[in-house]
């Protein structure tokens, strides 16, 4: 009788997740059939533009919120308690900056010059083949080590949840989602999208009652109950612990890479340590990097190139309002619910060490949730994750086959051929990317914050010039492009001035993009004013 | 209406369009810096207590540290509530793009103004395919 109870266990946990893998093959069977009798491209990359709000919502947020948002933040959280609260602040204003700062313009432009890329925009826009091969090469090479962290997310969550190697849960992972993206093309992705955002946001907002519950003296007395809690850290390294703090910033010490050979008693574990002290065990999240923080959740989501496709693709303005009105609640329900849930796992005792810290969410919706809601909770990460593969993919081969391939050196490409260079191209990804994920990378968050920072410091000044700014020019787009994504790269490994204010690479990667951007378009000659009344209209009023 | 009004129809109508969209453009940028400035603020003054100014009980709300209530979730419950407004009477209706028949208007710009479409060039001066 008790082996019955735990296949039966065992097998709701899995019937919500399979009904959601045949669900999102469905839609990509569905989706096929709205290639034929269109225009291939534009069906493949954008959708026809013909989305609604709820799609246009839940697409850019299922898209935004990755393994990242489901198993990174969480895990954070669950690491640093409490002083996680600056660090997700800056996602209060996200929707309204990511929607519309540039939901309108990129829209209607991208409508009137035929654009399917953000690259096709600006190429357009400048009479810039530079831009039409920089722009691109710069997109697939973060882009693809952005999906690496996802692939990884995606077979670890697998890992977790059916007990099978890592590298087999990569593969079952990587078949999933290669499959239905590359058969279904966006109208895949943004249908399952929508689908993965519903099943995210019930997922994580289902386990906070059932968190809270599971906490005798429910959240008020897990939070006090985090006063008590050792800094990992701070034991190991033989270092004083502070007051109360996973209450309060800059949270405790900052967990190093090293710690699992520290806590197994390695026998390098005295060295170790040794070189640990002597570089500074830094506090978690001191207020300028909070700061950091703060900008860069709020500004990168604007054009990541995953997000910007959904800009190309809504059918009217009346879908983006809608769609900011579902998202800005969305979001604060997505990140508070994970808060809380997170900062009761710690009086629930999940068996964790401090390198575990990915498996938090699965292992709480094990624990405190029903068989058959542990499977939807479960399900929610694994979509979330799916989501940002599916559309990584496409930006990648949007990026090689029409802005490389297409605009770049072949024009005249049939559709036939366009058609099987954006198949093979988006599997073959795929196939890349499942090679490399094969050696399991340690932290996920990192490589998602290297795409995130990293793209928003290159994208978001030449993007934003490149639409509203007359005077920007091609040449400086470029540099700004270059000058963001190069400083970006140069302080994610030398931080400068760390000890003084230490502040994220991302910030000096922005600052230094927009004075590039601004700096050189003033210097070079301005655009036609011919061209320029295209863009900008002719001002009778 | 003729080709030249059309034209200018379609000039006007873009110029209008931009000074809209830069208008909700300045709105959110600057929805941003005040986000930024009161979150960060109330966070930074109440949320980073050296250990030895922190409260000797530490004061919650709702089950969190008092600071994460009044400092973050305030805030942003705030913010939904100017999105929504932002969202519902702020931000316009674009209006369509005028339909428009012309050769090329504008000779060694690379872009031309075809039904309604703008059909821009590649560097070299030519016409890029027609995807629309």
């Amino acid at each position: 009788m008790l082996l019955a109870a735990i296949d039966r266990t065992q097998l709701y946990s899995l019937v919500p997740f399979v009904a959601y893998l045949v669900g999102v093959f469905v839609i990509a069977v569905v989706s096929a059939r709205y290639l034929k009798g269109r225009q291939f491209e534009s069906e493949y990359y954008v959708g026809s533009r013909s989305f609604g709000p709820w799609v246009l919502a839940m697409s850019w947020v299922a898209t935004m919120a990755s393994g990242g948002s489901f198993l990174g933040y969480p895990s954070r959280v669950y690491t640093y308690g409490w002083s996680m609260g600056l660090w997700v602040s800056g996602s209060c204003v996200a929707a309204m900056v990511g929607l519309g700062i540039v939901g309108k313009r990129i829209n209607r432009l991208a409508r009137q010059t035929g654009a399917l890329t953000l690259v096709d925009l600006l190429r357009d826009r400048f009479s810039s083949r530079a831009i039409g091969l920089i722009y691109p090469v710069i997109i697939v090479l973060i882009t693809t080590v952005y999906l690496l962290a996802q692939f990884a997310a995606g077979a670890k969550i697998l890992e977790n949840m059916l007990g099978i190697e890592y590298r087999t849960g990569l593969a079952i992972f990587s078949v999933t989602v290669v499959a239905y993206t590359t058969y279904g093309g966006f109208r895949a992705v943004a249908w399952t999208d929508t689908m993965q955002g519903i099943v995210m946001i019930v997922g994580i907002v289902l386990l906070v009652p059932f968190a809270i519950r599971a906490v005798p003296g429910g959240l008020a007395a897990a939070t006090m109950g985090q006063r008590d809690r050792q800094d990992p850290v701070a034991e190991l390294h033989g270092l004083p612990p502070q007051r109360d703090a996973y209450l309060y910033g800059p949270g405790p010490r900052k967990v190093p890479k090293n710690i699992q050979k520290i806590a197994a008693g390695d026998a390098e574990a005295a060295k170790i340590k040794a070189a640990n002290r002597e570089q500074g065990l830094e506090m978690w999240l001191p207020l300028s990097m909070g700061i950091s923080y703060f900008m860069l959740r709020s500004l990168a989501a604007m054009m990541m190139p995953t997000t910007v496709p959904r800009m190309l693709s809504f059918k009217d303005t009346r879908a983006l309002r809608r769609a900011i009105m579902v998202l800005a609640p969305y979001m604060l329900l997505m990140y508070f619910s994970s808060m809380i849930t997170m900062n009761c796992a710690h009086s629930i005792d999940l068996g964790l060490e401090p390198h575990q810290a990915d498996q938090a969410v699965t292992a709480l919706a094990k624990k405190v949730a029903p068989a058959w809601l542990a499977g939807i909770l479960i399900a929610a990460p694994f979509a979330a994750v799916m989501s940002t593969v599916d559309s990584a993919l496409l930006v990648i081969s949007a990026s090689v086959v029409r802005d490389l391939v297409q605009k770049g050196f072949c024009p005249r490409l049939s559709e036939r051929m366009t058609k099987r260079l954006s198949y093979s191209v988006t599997a073959g990804i795929g196939l890349v990317i499942f090679v490399w994920a094969l050696q399991e990378p340690t932290f996920i968050q990192p490589l998602i914050i290297f795409y995130s920072g990293g793209g928003a410091a290159a994208l978001f000044w030449p993007s934003l010039a490149a639409l509203y700014w007359k005077r920007a020019t091609g040449p400086g787009v470029i540099m700004g492009l270059l000058g963001g994504a190069t400083t970006f790269a140069i302080c994610n490994q030398w931080l400068p001035f760390a000890d003084v204010l230490p502040l994220h690479p991302f910030v000096y990667g922005f600052v230094v993009s927009g004075l590039c951007t601004w700096g050189v378009s003033l210097a070079t000659p301005a655009q036609s004013k011919s061209r320029l009344e295209l863009y900008f209209g002719r001002d009778t009023e | 209406m003729n080709q030249p009004d059309r034209q200018s129809a379609f000039y006007t109508n873009q110029a209008r369009h931009v000074r809209q969209c830069w208008k909700e453009a300045r709105f959110v940028g600057w929805t941003w810096l005040v986000s930024l400035l009161v979150v960060g603020g109330l966070i930074g003054r109440f949320g980073y207590l050296a250990p030895d100014e922190r409260p000797e009980i530490p004061p919650l709300v709702w089950g969190m540290p008092a600071w994460v209530f009044w400092g973050l979730l305030v805030p942003w419950v705030g913010l939904i509530a100017v999105a929504w407004w932002f969202a519902g009477c702020f931000l316009k209706d674009d209006e369509p793009c005028e339909d428009m028949v012309a050769d090329d208007p504008f000779p060694g710009s690379g872009c031309t103004l075809q039904d309604g479409m703008l059909k821009a060039a590649t560097g070299d001066g030519e016409p890029t395919q027609t995807h629309e």
